[in-house]
């Protein structure tokens, strides 16, 4: 039997049970469907992920206080504020030479004043480095810089929504606003010079929300903020590799640096580099894509099973046609050809359907709905697409095989006879 | 040309074993015309079922042509079913989706043979249908499919044909029409044709006649 008539047979016995064909299919189309859409979708979860990530910038280390083991007693993360400027200012000392920027950063909540608003903000203590490592854009005016630093201005700088709020109207450029931290009891008041471009969700500060003040104001006026051997407590300190810097050495050099000023035998601080969280992100990434796909799979596999039963009845059905065929020359194997075929065939058309309906919901799908922060995004990988079709082929191969086996296991006389 | 010797057939049965074929020794020649007369349940369609290699004899020999059968596999039967034997059954068992000429295409699949709408429109040709062509069996009269059938055991060109009752479930006039297309094949192509009857009316369009009895052959005789 040629392949010609193979395909001919089959595409003829599934379109003459046009309705319970396409019921049968709609198993596969459905599983195979949603195989795509679930995986789009977390494939889109970590291309989120790791574009945030890489909007921090490239070639970061982060350096953060973590908990202190002395003691015996180990502290929740950041819970002891072990990280100071002056950290900051050894790594920069230290002269390491792939080690291009570090910027240190303190911030705390407050409430920021004018005349006729009043809203919740991150004060963030820095300096002109930080907007170069985070790679902040500025929609007016210019961000701190380092005469700020050296002459602890009452300078500002505002965070995108900060400023709508504060100036809903005008440009919010030399007016005042005054910051109130700790209930009120610590005032300052500031002068506008920057307003930062709208950045959306990002991961570590959110920059929308936040103000910036030069680190050095902040170290000057307010007392709390320093430990008792009168370091400037930070809660961030960041550091900027160049392009081909080999990671993990810095991280070992900079962790000795810091231990060392410390005076502990193992960290007191979380270093990790952009690299790591990348890797950390999308390994969790990639687990709920591939959970998500595994669930859609469990509905493509109950369609196969859908595929298999209508094989089953099918070959019951048509027990007369295969003795038919049997009386006029076809082998064993001429009638296991034609039902594999047949179940392939179905379950194929199945998969491709699927996977165009896949396709397009997902493309449906992008960018349509937003929760809080966080915006569904798909992204449909070929990968993707060439498994789902690969298991959709596999399903109608293992649920063609056994009916086609039964099929032509029948005694033709026996076929013949029945009615 | 048909050689079977001592075929034995026997059915077995939760029930009983049912002894079908009793040491039955039959010689055919080419181009015989041959009918096989007995009561219901003595054997008849046993006996076909064996000459068209769709089914094997508890014991005995057959021969097709001086190779014995008994010693073929399942495949090599399927070959030698297909290139030498066409069937004819009282159901006609036709395919319901098929029109009439991919009916008769239908052995022509399993050979790989060139031409087959070529050559499946001459044997329609043969049994008086050129001009149905394209109907469904749901389309065609009793007789009407009974010779799309007979079409269809002619288009491998065949050594015999075997028809189980062709005439059995079609009325006098039609039965004779069947019955001589039949012998028209016997006389033109020298196929050797087989039937099964209860009629002998029907038996007396053939040369030969067998009759049996409780699976045993109790008369062969040949017709005037
Ligand atoms: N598959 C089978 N299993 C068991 N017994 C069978 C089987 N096929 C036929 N028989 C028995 O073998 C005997 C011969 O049956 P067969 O079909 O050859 O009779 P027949 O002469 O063709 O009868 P009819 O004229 O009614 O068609 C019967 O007794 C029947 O019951
Ligand atoms: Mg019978």
């Amino acid at each position: 039997m040629s392949l010609k008539d193979l395909i001919l047979i089959s595409l003829r016995a599934i379109a003459s049970n046009g309705l319970r064909s396409l019921l049968t299919t709609l198993g596969i189309i459905i599983g195979v469907s949603s195989v795509i859409v679930l995986m789009a979708i977390g494939q889109g979860a970590v291309k989120g992920v790791l574009d945030e990530i890489n909007q921090l910038g490239t070639n970061l280390i982060f350096i953060e206080p973590g908990s202190s083991e002395e003691g015996g007693q180990k502290g929740a993360a950041g819970s002891a504020i072990t990280l100071t400027r002056e950290d900051g200012q050894a790594i920069i000392d230290s002269q390491i030479s792939e080690v291009e920027k570090v910027t240190s950063m303190i911030d705390f909540g407050a409430q920021a004043i004018t005349s006729s608003n009043n809203v919740g903000v991150q004060v963030v203590g820095t300096e002109l480095s930080y907007s170069e490592i985070r790679r902040l854009n500025m929609r007016e005016g210019r961000f701190i810089d380092e005469n700020d630093v050296e002459k602890k201005s009452l300078n500002i700088v505002l965070g995108h929504t900060i400023s709508e709020q504060l100036f809903p109207e005008d440009s919010p450029i030399g007016k005042n606003v005054r910051i109130s931290i700790a209930g009120g009891r610590i005032l300052f008041n500031f002068r506008v010079i920057g307003v930062i471009s709208e950045k959306g969700a990002s991961v570590g500060v959110d920059e929308d929300n936040a103000v910036f003040i030069p680190v050095s104001t902040l170290q000057a006026r307010i007392s709390f903020i320093k430990n008792p051997t009168g370091e400037t407590n930070v809660n961030n300190i960041i550091i900027q590799t160049s392009e081909d810097a080999d990671e993990s050495r810095i991280k070992e050099l900079i962790s000795q640096i810091l231990m060392d000023r410390h005076k502990v035998n193992s960290p007191d601080f979380i270093i990790e580099s952009q690299k790591d969280l990348l890797q950390a992100f999308s390994g969790i990434a990639n687990i709920l894509s591939l959970l998500l796909g595994g669930i859609a799979g469990i509905s493509l596999a109950v369609g196969g099973i859908g595929v298999m039963n209508i094989m089953l009845v099918s070959v019951t059905e048509r027990t007369r046609e295969i003795g038919i065929r049997r009386a006029v020359g076809a082998t064993k194997s001429d009638i296991i050809k034609q039902f594999v075929w047949e179940a392939l065939t179905l379950s194929s058309l199945g998969g491709i359907i699927g996977i165009i309906i896949g396709v397009i919901i997902s493309f449906i799908l992008d960018g349509q709905f937003t929760f809080d922060e966080f915006t569904l995004r798909t992204v449909i990988q070929p990968w993707s697409i060439f498994v789902a079709f690969a298991v959709s082929f596999a399903i109608g191969l293992v649920s063609g095989v056994y009916p086609a086996f039964r099929a032509s296991r029948l005694d033709p006389i026996m076929a013949l006879r029945n009615e | 040309m048909i050689d079977l010797k001592n075929i034995d057939k026997i059915y077995e049965t939760e029930a009983e074993n049912v002894h079908a074929l009793k040491s039955v020794n039959l010689e055919i020649d080419q181009g015989e015309f041959i009918s096989i007369m007995g009561q219901s349940g003595s054997g008849k369609t046993t006996l076909m079922n064996i000459l068209g290699c769709l089914d094997n004899p508890t014991s005995g020999d057959y021969f097709i042509q001086d190779s014995n059968v008994s010693e073929l596999n399942d495949d090599q039967r399927s070959l030698l079913r297909g290139l030498l034997f066409g069937f004819v059954f009282q159901s006609y068992n036709l395919l319901p989706r098929l029109n009439a000429l991919e009916q008769v295409e239908l052995p022509l699949i399993y050979q790989n043979i060139e031409d087959r709408r070529l050559k499946a429109a001459k044997a329609l040709d043969m049994v008086g249908l050129i001009d149905r062509i394209d109907f469904k069996p749901n389309q065609l009269s009793g007789g009407q499919q009974q010779r799309v059938s007979i079409a269809r055991s002619l288009v491998v060109d065949p050594r015999v044909v075997l028809a189980d009752e062709p005439t059995g479930a079609l009325d006098i006039k039609t039965g004779k029409e069947i019955m001589s297309i039949l012998k028209n094949l016997v006389r033109k192509e020298k196929i050797t044709v087989i039937i099964v009857t209860h009629e002998s009316e029907v038996a007396d369009f053939t040369d030969r006649t067998i009759l049996i009895s409780d699976g045993k052959i109790i008369k062969d005789k040949l017709n005037k």
